[in-house]
């Protein structure tokens, strides 16, 4: 009876939250926080039942482009309100019967308005369309006179660790640009490519894709000369549907640069069996003719030697974990290929840092050591975490995470691996409740998990439990952070 | 409420209270909540005392915020008022539907006040009373240990060293003030003039002269009808143990907290670093500053301390937790009991969380503590049939 009841209120009460005014702006956010991509808004109001809690984490942030579809948002309101009384004031009925029916026309605004939204986006994108068509135009120009050379970055995780490295070592030499943040759209790319002066001897691409195709448009934007393929995996499987699509459209770069070098993960197997023989694979092993020794990681960084032949390159970076050896030996290799000299290339490589939330360390005053990689959401990354995990010396080792997203169908099989694979490394595993984590605790339990395992209701509650349950010398690994839009 | 809440413990933290370390116990009050509500199966109920003595509860008072609204004191009447019945209840009455109050049954009361009105037995006393199972020191050992001549008589009795001290009461020193300046004068410079109940050094003069006595005592006796002059230890280092238990007490890491002056002042032990402001969950960093963990002191020392503190604790009838304070001589080693606190701030959450014990297991043990002497309490007999009313003629 008890939980009849429960169920019954919140169920009313979350319908009830349609007619906040809130519900407005709530679902612009949506639509700002969905990159305003139609399927993934829609998918995410699907999911939604209470529509109160949705900006929770984020807030909407005015661009003129969300004003613009809020102002339209509560134009349709407005709009609607005004046609359906008019019209039932108009009606030749009794006086109760038109009251009743414009009570129940306006009550089903809020159930219609999240697909009308989508018609003013609609309209802007139209609007839009010619002028973002001018600047990459503009941009595709701009690069062609450009006598810099031009790395372009792809793949499904690591691009921006692999782009941040490439820039602190080929600064010692050279002079430097590359893509801010995740710009890294053909718009993006465009808008910085608009920023730039021509002093540039090297500028780097970061890009992304999300559907087939993506990178040819971004390649025949470019004209990379060289190119980095930092891995393939399940990431945004959610728009890609399957894994071949993904490979595919990644290795739309490596058909552009036919001859030209590219460097391949060689510790991504997907990214491996596709690549072909001419192609430079890298890993902890070296990368084409370097080979790697004498490696070390710990919570203060990684330690390596790079050789090939007569040459030694000491390999100090802040960065954490063995998978890191990859990136910076392949960074180094390049930045040998375009002369730099050894001693370069290694200060260099030492003025590498953990990136922020991305495996950073930090050490409070109660001596627990806390590493953020709460921007790293994919299977391989999670595979590494848990591996530098494995590695560190700690009182407890505590993993901490609310799962990833975007698996798809995959989605089981991934967190059940999480699992399975924590269950031998940490002692403590705090999970948030949602529709992942019930597979790592499968997992943990498979593995026959023999430390504490701990529930929270939302990502909110785990954080601020966070410091109650740690004790010195504890190290606390959190693994990735879920925007709004997921639960 | 979550559906999932009928299933679990509710615990009432008392904090607030009318007592001139009323905002600490609002700090110490956040935290104990905060690490409940991080527990598995707890359901905090803040239960403030403002400083008029009323007693008020909501889920407002959950948040540090709430205290630093500039309307505070009207948002405390739109709160509800706890009731508290003799019979082993304390119910907080809801306005339910109908004018029908609905009461949510308090099972565990986690008292967080500090110093008088609360901390020295005054809420052990009301709460054992209502026969409700609480956390921490009884009436006996709340009142023994915030009461620092009675502290040193008990203590003494059990062989736990502490320095020469005169005592008395305001009427006294207005009475027999020559004698009581003859008894000062056999103890040895500087000395520090006490008020007896307090905690957090407020009303603590340290003098080097015996000239210096009247004003000092004056100044004690503004918060307090009790006054205590003790010798001050040579070369000293201040070093802190807290214990954990009831009958079997573990023992935490020592602390040695770093203060500039040889006294420390409130606004030392509690503002600097930021403690007092910091708020919210309890002042995770900030104290940090002004503690060294563990103490640097030899290992026999370490021991003799934790053996005392373990000892005194028993001399008491402590139970729960508390924390004692230790003055070391550096040259001669030897160490006397300053001071005990049956509920020390925040429940010196980072000495344990130094110690491995998290906040979660400080809370969630001191909880099945209070239980167990609960149980074991009510084991006892309290009855008893008699024939003495028969036999009255």
């Amino acid at each position: 009876m008890q939980l009849f009841l429960y169920t019954m209120t919140t169920t009313i009460r979350r319908t009830l939250t349609r007619f906040h005014p809130r519900f407005v702006s709530s679902l612009v956010y949506m639509l700002q926080a969905s990159e305003y991509e139609p399927e993934r808004y829609s998918a995410w109001v699907r999911r939604t039942t209470d529509f109160r809690a949705v900006q929770k984490r984020g807030r909407l942030r005015y661009t003129p482009k969300a004003l613009l579809l809020h102002t339209a948002a509560w134009a349709i309101v407005a709009a609607w309100i005004i046609a359906v009384t008019s019209f039932t004031l108009s009606l030749n009925a009794p006086l109760v019967l038109r009251m009743f029916a414009l009570a129940l026309s306006v009550a089903a605004l809020p159930f219609a308005l999240p697909q009308v939204m989508l018609a003013p986006l609609f309209l802007l994108r139209l609007a839009q369309a010619p002028i973002e068509r001018r600047i990459i135009k503009k941009a595709q120009e701009k690069v062609r006179r450009s006598r810099a050379i031009k790395i372009a970055i792809a793949g499904s995780y690591g691009k921006t660790t692999m782009k941040e490295i490439l820039r602190a070592v080929l600064s010692e030499g050279r002079r430097v640009g590359a893509t801010p943040g995740n710009a890294n759209t053909p718009i993006g790319i465009s808008r910085f490519v608009e920023t730039l002066a021509g002093d540039k001897d090297v500028l780097i691409f970061e890009f992304g894709e999300y559907y087939h195709g993506d990178i040819n448009k971004l390649c025949a934007l470019v004209k990379p000369d060289i190119g980095i393929i930092t891995g393939v995996n399940e990431a945004h499987l959610e728009r890609f549907k399957t894994i071949d699509r993904t490979t595919k459209t990644t290795f739309e770069l490596a058909e552009y640069l036919g001859e030209k070098p590219l460097f391949v993960n060689g510790e991504s197997p997907r990214a491996v069996s596709t690549a072909a023989a001419r192609h430079t694979l890298y890993s902890r092993q070296g990368v084409g003719e370097w080979r790697v020794s004498g490696e070390v990681t710990g919570i203060e960084g990684t330690k390596f030697a790079l050789s090939r032949g007569a040459h030694k390159i000491e390999m100090l970076s802040g960065l954490l974990g063995l998978h890191q050896i990859g990136p910076l030996a392949a960074a180094a290799a390049l930045a040998f290929e375009l002369g730099l000299s050894v001693t370069e290339i290694e200060r260099g490589v030492r003025k590498t840092r953990a990136f922020e939330h991305r495996l950073e360390p930090r050490r409070d005053a109660g001596g627990v050591v806390t590493i953020d990689d709460t921007y790293n959401g994919n299977p391989d990354g999670a595979r590494a975490a848990i591996e530098f995990l494995r590695c560190v010396d700690a009182k407890r080792r505590i993993y901490v995470t609310p799962g990833l997203v975007e698996m798809g169908e995959r989605s089981a099989a991934v967190h059940q691996e999480i699992g399975r694979s924590l269950a031998q490394v940490a002692d403590v595993v705090v999970l948030v409740r949602n529709s992942a984590t019930p597979y790592i605790a499968r997992g943990l339990t498979a593995a026959d998990f023999k430390g504490q395992l701990l529930w929270y209701d939302d990502a909110l509650e785990m954080y601020a439990a966070l410091p109650m349950l740690t004790i010195a010398g504890d190290v606390v690994l959190l693994q990735n952070d879920w925007p709004d839009g997921y639960a | 409420m979550k559906y999932t809440e009928f299933t679990m413990k509710t615990i009432g933290v008392i904090f607030g209270g009318r007592s001139v370390e009323h905002d600490i116990s609002i700090i110490t009050g956040q935290f104990i909540i905060a690490a409940l509500r991080a527990a598995p199966g707890f359901v905090p109920v803040p239960i403030y005392i403002a400083r008029s003595g009323r007693w008020y509860s909501g889920e407002s008072l959950a948040d540090i915020v709430t205290f630093r609204r500039p309307d505070f004191e009207q948002h405390l009447e739109s709160l509800r008022r706890p009731v508290i019945r003799t019979d082993g209840e304390l119910s907080l009455s809801f306005p339910g539907l109908f004018g029908a109050g609905a009461t949510r049954r308090i099972g565990v009361v986690f008292p967080a006040l500090h110093g008088t009105n609360g901390e020295d037995g005054m809420l052990a006393g009301i709460l054992s009373g209502a026969a409700l199972p609480f956390v921490g020191c009884d009436i006996t050992a709340s009142a023994i240990a915030m009461d620092k001549a009675l502290a040193k008589i008990v203590t003494e009795r059990a062989g736990i060293p502490s320095t020469p001290y005169v005592f008395f009461t305001a009427d006294e020193w207005a009475a027999e003030r020559s004698r009581i300046e003859k008894e000062v004068a056999l103890l040895r410079v500087p000395l520090f003039v006490k008020p007896v109940h307090l905690g957090s050094s407020i009303g603590i003069t340290r003098i080097v002269a015996q000239t210096g006595l009247a004003q000092a005592v004056e100044v004690a006796l503004h918060y307090d009808d009790k006054v205590i002059v003790e010798q001050g230890v040579p070369n000293v280092m201040e070093v802190n143990c807290a214990v954990l238990g009831n009958e079997e007490v573990r023992t935490s890491a020592l602390e040695q907290p770093l203060a500039k002056a040889a006294l420390l002042s409130f606004d030392d032990k509690y503002m600097r670093g930021g403690k007092g402001s910091k708020g919210g969950s309890g002042s995770m960093s900030g104290e940090k500053n002004s503690v060294k963990i563990p103490a640097p002191v030899d290992e026999k020392t370490a021991a003799t301390i934790r053996e005392l503190a373990v000892r005194a604790f028993r001399a008491i009838g402590g139970s729960g937790t508390a924390r004692f304070d230790f003055l070391i001589d550096q040259e001669s080693r030897s160490v006397y009991l300053n001071e005990i606190n049956p509920l020390p701030g925040s429940l010196q959450q980072h000495l344990w969380k130094a110690s491995g014990v998290s906040n979660i297991e400080l809370v969630t043990t001191l909880i099945v503590l209070a239980e167990e002497r609960f149980a074991e309490k009510n084991k006892r007999v309290t009855t008893f049939a008699s024939s003495v009313l028969q036999q009255l003629g």
